[in-house]
């Protein structure tokens, strides 16, 4: 990696997978933030100004491609690149973050968390 | 002058009305003037004969004793049914009297005084006539009315008719059980005023939105899933209808109809339910194995060639378990008709090349060489990418799969005038014949792979179900022990066919 740690923000609100996901990205040198919902999240995110944000669809009160579209409404959260990690594969859910913006739209049972990994690398390269 | 002196049959020769005279055997002694004209008889010709030579046979005979015993007595008779024949055969009605004209109480002579009513009759019976299709005519009306009636009431949905300005006109039956009116309440009220609408989310559908509207003012069919609301029950989901009425290209009015779609709906929720339990709750916790285990994949010195075995075991049979639930809900989706088709400008290669990029670790663990032979000539058109990509990536990951490791696997991408053509060949075992007209069925495992090899017997299932979606076609041609090459035809033109979801509440 080059230069300083890069931060990442995981926004998931499963704890296993929640832990599974901050350990991997700790050991693989990035500095994590992690949030359980996307209000908390958001806030995080406007805070801290993560390098990359980790974002699950199906969260407890406001769903992450809502929390997306407001994220995107600020100055600073229009460019940060987002990758979709979540469990639904719906077409239309792709589509719909694709046309929110987003880097890609990963579904969680088919990728290794080393395949998460190396796309945030070369996100972030 | 003495009227005494008058010569009476003067009088006869110049009234207007036609007049014979017989003598009692009976013979006609005398027509008048009146009478030639109306019968073309001359006074010389009838003279002497007997007046039944005036008979038509049309007059009912109880006339003609009623007639006798009047005369007989020496009364006089009149009757309007006398039906005579003219000199040149015609029939003509007289409104006859018939006097007998006595001297000492004996009749000597009888006159008839004739008065032809045959126009009279005519218009009569015209009249009758008439009257009586005037009377069909109002029967065929109600019955016309109450075929309406019993129609728009035998409808199993609830219509309204309107006015222009979407004045209750009519409605039926099921409007009153839908809404919980009274006709007689609703009928001159404003649809507008006498129910609101609303979205799936209990938000009320303005004015200006709803779909009688769109019939009022753009003379277009408008339709959607609505929410009545109603005070005190649950909201009732409405499939509704809004057709303009036409008169000489002029909005009239408008029909409404109203399905009360609850059962549906419910249906439709159950499906939503399903599939975000299959997709969602289903694959977390298998995510969660997965992950695991591929952590203590990350250093396993620890552990025995036993234990190794173990955790590799999890593992795949973890895979298998998202596999099998992937397929599930590609399955289920296409059933349902809500598999989301991405239509977009792609090359067919490219697609490709992202489903080999996919299969890249099974193909080289299992060293088999692939092979891609793509035509040049095709270029980026606008089909379902995603379709196209499930169609691949379910006959690549197959031939691969059922093929030997150090086997050959190849991709021909090829075109007609109107197709993409796509085959999938292998080396693999092949598909016994028996099985290759079963094989495209949902769940159905040909004998020779059932136990060797693990899978769902939905993937083929799946990929005949897209391909049908798109109007292709799939073939098989296979020997067993030899290998299998499937070929797929999907035509350019695509007829982009409405999802159901399009119908589905766009809310």
């Amino acid at each position: 990696m080059s230069g300083q740690t890069k931060k990442v923000l995981l926004i998931e609100d499963e704890i296993v997978l929640l832990e599974l996901l901050s350990d991997k990205f700790k050991d693989s040198g990035f500095a994590v933030t992690t949030a359980q919902t996307a209000e908390a999240g958001i806030k995080l995110a406007l805070q801290n100004h993560p390098d990359l944000i980790l974002l699950d669809v199906i969260l407890p009160k406001m769903d992450g491609l809502t929390m997306l579209k407001k994220l995107r409404k600020d100055e600073w959260g229009k460019g940060v690149p987002v990758i979709i990690l979540s469990n639904l594969n719906d077409q239309r859910k792709v589509s719909e973050a694709m046309k929110i913006g987003v880097y890609d739209f990963l579904v969680k049972s088919n990728v290794k968390l080393a395949d998460v990994v190396e796309e945030v690398r070369e996100v972030l390269s | 002058m003495n009227i005494a002196a008058f010569d009476y049959l003067r009088v006869l020769e110049t009234i207007p009305e036609a007049v014979v005279i017989t003598d009692t055997n009976p013979h006609i002694v005398y027509i008048n003037p009146a009478f030639e004209k109306l019968t073309g008889y001359k006074l010389s010709e009838l003279k002497g004969k007997n007046p039944r030579i005036l008979k038509s046979g049309k007059t009912p005979l109880r006339v003609y004793q009623k007639l006798y015993r009047a005369l007989t007595q020496g009364k006089s008779f009149t009757t309007r049914e006398v039906i005579n024949k003219r000199k040149d055969g015609s029939l003509y009605q007289i409104d006859a009297s018939y006097v007998p004209i006595c001297q000492t109480d004996k009749p000597v002579f009888y006159m008839q005084i004739q008065h032809d009513i045959t126009e009279h009759k005519k218009a009569e019976t015209e009249l009758v006539k008439r009257a009586a299709q005037l009377e069909a005519v109002n029967r065929s009306l109600q019955e016309e009315y109450v075929k309406e009636k019993a129609l728009l009431e035998s409808i199993g949905d609830g219509v309204i008719a309107m006015d222009k300005e979407g004045k209750i006109i009519a409605l039926n039956k099921k409007t009153e059980a839908i809404f919980g009116w009274k006709m007689q309440d609703a009928l001159g009220k404003s649809l507008f005023t006498q129910f609101k609408l609303a979205d799936e989310q209990g938000k009320i559908i303005p004015k200006d939105l709803r779909p009688i509207r769109l019939a009022l003012t753009t003379a277009q069919v408008g339709h959607g899933i609505y929410f009545l609301v109603k005070k005190g029950t649950r909201k009732i989901p409405l499939f509704i209808t809004s057709a303009p009425v036409v008169l000489d290209g002029r909005v009239v009015g408008a029909v409404n109809i109203y399905r009360d779609v609850s059962q549906q709906v419910a249906t439709d929720r159950a499906k939503d339910e399903f599939l975000y339990f299959a997709s969602h709750t289903l694959r977390t916790p298998l995510s969660a194995v997965a992950w695991s285990i591929e952590r203590l994949n990350e250093d396993n010195t620890g552990y025995s060639s036993e234990q190794r075995k173990f955790l590799d075991r999890i593992y795949d049979q973890t895979q298998r378990m998202i596999q099998l639930t992937n397929d599930l809900l590609d399955a289920t989706r296409m059933e349902f008709g809500i598999l989301s088709y991405k239509y977009e400008e792609v090359n067919p290669a490219k697609i490709a090349s992202n489903v080999i990029a996919d299969l890249k670790n099974r193909i080289n663990d299992k060293k088999i060489k692939f092979k891609l032979i793509a035509d040049k000539n095709i270029s980026a058109y606008q089909t379902y990418s995603n379709a196209v990509y499930m169609i691949l990536h379910n006959l690549l990951s197959n031939a691969v799969k059922f093929t030997p490791a150090g086997g050959t696997v190849s991709l021909k991408i090829s075109k007609t005038e109107k197709e993409l053509i796509l085959q999938v060949s292998d080396s693999g075992v092949g598909i016994p014949k028996l099985a290759q007209g079963r094989i495209f069925q949902k769940m159905y495992r040909a004998q020779n792979v059932k136990d060797k090899f693990e899978g769902s017997g939905l993937g083929l299932y799946i990929t005949s179900g897209i391909i049908n979606h798109m109007g292709g076609k799939i073939t098989v041609k296979s020997r067993r022990g030899q290998g299998t090459t499937f070929t797929v035809m999907l035509p350019f033109e695509l007829e982009v066919i409405q999802s159901k979801e399009k119908d589905r509440m766009q809310l």
